[in-house]
């Protein structure tokens, strides 16, 4: 390969490595600093928060975590921005959290520790906040408890009896809740509610999906699904509305710090493409 | 199955869905099998291919595999031991190799994204918008020009969900087409070259 001549076919020919360490370094600084960059939350966003809000008093909202290793990044801002805002909604929502899967309760336990959410001031777990364990079978599972809820969670986490709980005392199938909201990067997870809390019982949805899962929660949005945070963005612009700035705020100005430099350097790609191209000419 | 409302479809449907969890887990079972028949005879060997040290990878695989089965049985899923094990070695490297990619991503960003023709221009716009929108920030840039977040939502709503409906059936179909081919032996693009040439039946 011949050696670059102008300018344009010069920065072509940037090593892949300094491209990267400007990424680290995007990455990293709002990760240590407390940068504050302004964030217009989303309609879906927007939506979400005001479904919640306009919830009947005691409503129970079923927070289902599909939360991983995998997902953790774009997961977790929504379930603890997602947690801050139902338990702090001033129609006294019950808030009751299951698990898609065995490693669901440990990071969700990571997810609390991490953005520091715990239950707030007069709220008592049992009452208002109960963790329960994982359910199996995928849609099987999910249509099992939907249509008997005690039958797949007799106790809760901790071995507590669902009867000793009061904030499970009138939750027996999906007619009880008042909205079921999934955090997920699995797109069956989506149709299998559709299908058995939402064709079955008409149970509303909100959905806090990871990358692009989202495109399986479009298509039934906003009728079924009344709004949805998008990834790791829509849970920085939640916890933005909320007024706090956790964990959440600081991955939400790491990633848009790595959009607008992936954007920067697209543009930049394309103008010297299209300028090699016109010198060759 | 949610656009159909035939009984008898919904009921077969059913069925067909447990007989996958069914196959999963056995799937599982079959998968670990398959990893020792592979990994043991490389390690017995200290076998160097197909990579370098092979029969050390083999080795560590195999070790990293056994420590979380036996724990798994000795002290249960949601023992201290097990979680440690999860927590400390399990999500961090789930992490990384998700980390690791944003970095590849960044070099292809700018050396493939190229506008030569009106379908690439088509492709490469709407990209680019909707690399603002997903972001906080790059939502609020996007607001401030007018019109554009409307745009934005109206490609992430409705063309974007067409195409990936389109992907997800060509998907299902090429699933069903490979099984049904891997089942009659008439696919054999998984096994080794030398296996893979013997004519079946």
């Amino acid at each position: 390969m011949s050696e670059p001549k102008t300018i344009w076919e010069k920065m072509q020919s940037v090593p892949s490595v300094y491209l990267q360490a400007i990424l680290l370094l995007t990455i990293v600084v709002p990760l240590l600093t407390m940068v504050s960059f302004p964030s217009a939350p989303t309609t879906p966003t927007k939506r979400y928060y005001d479904f919640v809000m306009s919830l009947p008093e005691g409503s129970v909202v079923i927070f289902d975590s599909q939360m991983g290793g995998f997902n953790y990044g774009d997961c977790a801002p929504g379930c603890a921005a997602t947690m801050r805002l139902v338990l702090s909604a001033p129609n006294k929502l019950k808030l009751i959290v299951l698990f898609e899967s065995s490693d669901g309760p440990m990071f969700w336990d990571i997810m609390k520790k991490d953005f520091g959410v715990g239950l707030p001031p007069g709220k008592k777990y049992g009452d208002d906040y109960v963790e329960l364990l994982w359910y199996t079978g995928g849609e099987r599972g999910v249509a099992a408890f939907c249509s008997n809820f005690r039958s797949i969670f007799p106790e809760d986490r901790y071995g507590t009896p669902a009867d000793k709980l009061p904030a499970m005392k009138n939750v027996l199938s999906a007619k009880d809740f008042g909205v079921v909201i999934a955090s997920t990067s699995l797109t069956s997870l989506v149709d299998d509610y559709m299908r058995q809390a939402y064709a079955r019982y008409g149970t509303p949805l909100l959905f806090d999906p990871a990358g692009m899962t989202v495109m399986s929660v479009i298509p039934y949005y906003p009728f079924a699904v009344k709004g949805y945070l998008l990834g790791l963005s829509g849970g920085a612009q939640l916890e933005a509305m909320l007024g706090s700035t956790s964990l959440g705020t600081k991955m939400g100005n790491a990633f848009s710090m790595m959009s607008l430099y992936s954007f920067v350097l697209a543009i930049i790609g394309i103008v010297t493409g299209y300028m090699v191209k016109r010198g060759r000419r | 199955m949610t656009f159909l409302t035939d009984p008898a479809v919904r009921y077969w449907g059913g069925v067909i869905t447990s007989w996958s969890s069914l196959a999963s887990t056995t799937a599982t079972f079959v998968g670990t099998i398959v990893l020792l028949k592979y990994h043991l005879p490389r390690i017995k060997n200290k076998s160097e291919k197909p990579i370098k040290h092979q029969w050390f990878y083999s080795l560590l695989t195999m070790s990293i595999m056994a420590v979380f089965v036996v724990t798994g049985l000795i002290y249960g899923m949601t023992s201290s031991t097990y979680q440690w094990l999860y927590q400390s070695w399990y999500s961090p490297i789930t992490g990384l190799l998700n980390a690791v990619s944003a970095f590849f991503a960044v070099s292809a960003i700018y050396r493939a994204f190229r506008i030569r023709t009106l379908e690439s221009a088509m492709l490469v716009i709407p990209a680019l918008i909707i690399l603002l929108y997903d972001s906080p920030l790059g939502a609020g840039m996007l607001s401030i020009f007018p019109g554009m977040t409307q745009l934005a939502e109206y490609i992430f709503t409705y063309t974007g969900p067409s195409a990936f409906r389109g992907f997800i059936l060509a998907c299902a179909c090429g699933t069903m087409i490979l099984s049904i081919r891997t089942i009659f032996g008439k696919e054999k693009g998984f096994l080794p070259a030398e296996e893979a040439s013997v004519p079946t039946g």
